[in-house]
């Protein structure tokens, strides 16, 4: 099965553009993407369309997974 | 040829089409590879081929009325784009830019038209793969709404 996928970061279109790609690997909650030099969390998906052929066509939305500032470094640390 | 064969199984473009209809796309299917931060093309330029992401990713990104640029999509592997210029033959509208080091296939307006008016099975397959492509699409532009 080849998965078709739109990803949509939650809340954040004019900060982050949204992503499509084919993958092998069905997405799943808690997993991460890359779409282009960011990361994110996969929070949802759900499927878009009904398979067709070999094809799957979800629609995900994700999160920002933020990089921990050197500032909250520090405080993990001193915790 | 087979590895742009087993490009084209990965695409949802050419679903439903035989091997040896497959082998017919590749003939018409041109490799090319970018750096990251290429223009592949520019909005509002006139367009005449589509493109297949072979590996990589692409921006694409849209400049509004007041000139401001915005990136509004990124597409990966199995993707393609371009698409629009090829069946209207309006403007790009959009440009597009690889985000990495990208391989993409291409494949031009006329020879699609060719192939589609020589083989109508072909043509019929892909001119309604291409339709539920822009389908999906609209799908994903409408969960902003």
């Amino acid at each position: 099965m080849i998965y078709t996928v739109s990803y949509v970061v939650v809340g954040g279109r004019k900060k982050y553009p949204s992503g499509m790609m084919n993958q092998h690997e069905r997405p799943v909650v808690g997993s991460q993407v890359q779409l282009g030099s960011n990361l994110f969390e996969i929070t949802e998906v759900k499927r878009m369309l009904p398979p067709s052929d070999d094809f799957e066509f979800l629609h995900v939305t994700c999160t920002p997974v933020e990089e921990p500032s050197d500032d909250q470094e520090a405080e993990t640390e001193l915790a | 040829m087979n590895e742009v064969k087993q490009l084209l199984r990965r695409i949802s473009l050419f679903r439903g089409l035989s091997d040896d209809q497959l082998d017919r796309v590749a003939q018409i299917t041109r490799s090319e590879t970018h750096p990251a931060d290429a223009v592949i093309f520019e909005q509002d330029e006139t367009g005449d081929k589509m493109y297949l992401v072979q590996s990589g990713q692409v921006e694409i990104r849209v400049k509004d009325h007041a000139g401001v640029l915005s990136s509004v999509l990124i597409m990966g592997q199995g993707q393609i784009f371009g698409e629009m210029a090829l069946l209207d033959h309006g403007a790009r509208s959009a440009s597009v830019v690889s985000l990495q080091p990208t391989t993409l296939n291409t494949i031009s307006g006329d020879d699609f038209k060719g192939l589609c008016q020589e083989d109508t099975a072909i043509g019929y397959v892909m001119m309604r793969n291409l339709a539920l492509d822009l389908s999906f699409k609209i799908r994903h532009q409408n969960s902003f709404s």
